[in-house]
């Protein structure tokens, strides 16, 4: 669990009651309890906590999730998803780390080498996994 | 009567082949699917070295170590991986990656986990209720598959 007691590591928080819709940029780590719509940078840590949801493009130094992310998520750090995480998106990150029980679809690109390209993808998510799911398998 | 017990029991797999469930001896190491009536491997593989294969399946685990390079489409039930894998891989349980493991291509399973350091590029889908659909398989369809 993403610990709530901990003032000094969340500089913000996204209340559980809150919803954001837009750009939203931040200095230090946020958590969000809410619900956000729209594009999120920060150079500290993301943190979608169990009953947060993000529909959104992320940009952060390191991500934790246990909610529900629809969007791209890049990190130039880190990406974490526990094990009630559900994940549609892409995710681009030097370091990955899946719990068991968290589900997740997308693309994936992970290794030391994604650190400098890390957040350069736009592309709506939600296309391109529809696109891939749409290709015929044989 | 213990030896008879041990002798009838049997677990339940998934045929790599044509995703139907079967009932196997549980100490067999390959048995006939009686769906699809292709074999069906179940023993646990460890990949050592360069290992290029059209198919690699098995029902049960399969290990690439670390100087491991396997290039083929992988179909197991679970999968360690700290080598390299080129290809597709589906597993109906747990991947792991290690520290040095390596995928380039799409992976399907119903649990993921990835150690920092490791290298992943494709579409992954990690669903803990994943299944691949039932498939109807005939003997003709792919006869040039070459599997371990």
């Amino acid at each position: 669990m993403i610990d709530k007691a901990s003032g000094t590591e969340f500089t913000t928080v996204i209340g559980s009651d809150a919803v954001f819709k837009g750009e939203l940029a931040f200095e230090k780590g946020v958590r969000v309890d809410g619900c956000i719509e729209g594009k999120v940078a920060t150079k500290g840590q993301l943190a979608v906590s169990q009953g947060g949801k993000l529909q959104a493009d992320v940009q952060a130094g390191n991500i934790i999730v246990e909610g529900q992310v629809v969007g791209n998520l890049s990190a130039s750090s880190r990406i974490e998803l526990r094990k009630t995480a559900r994940l549609k998106g892409d995710v681009k990150s030097k370091t990955l780390l899946v719990a068991e029980g968290a589900a997740f679809t997308g693309h994936c690109q992970v290794g030391q080498d994604i650190a400098g390209t890390a957040g350069a993808s736009n592309a709506p998510a939600g296309n391109r996994i529809a696109q891939k799911e749409a290709m015929p398998r044989k | 009567m213990v030896a008879e017990q041990s002798r009838l029991e049997t677990k339940g797999v998934v045929c790599t082949h044509c995703d139907r469930p079967i009932d196997i001896p549980a100490t067999a190491m390959s048995v006939n699917c009686r769906h699809c009536h292709r074999r069906v491997i179940i023993e646990d593989l460890k990949i050592k070295a360069y290992h290029a294969v059209m198919r690699l399946a098995t029902a049960g685990r399969v290990e690439v170590l670390k100087k491991a390079h396997v290039v083929a489409q992988v179909r197991v039930n679970d999968l360690a991986v700290e080598g390299e894998i080129k290809g597709d891989v589906i597993a109906l349980g747990h991947v792991v990656v290690g520290k040095k493991g390596k995928i380039t291509g799409d992976v399907s399973c119903r649990s993921l986990a990835v150690s920092a350091g490791a290298k992943l590029h494709g579409f992954y889908r990690v669903d803990p209720d994943f299944m691949p659909e039932p498939s109807a398989v005939s003997v003709e369809d792919d006869e040039d598959d070459e599997c371990v």
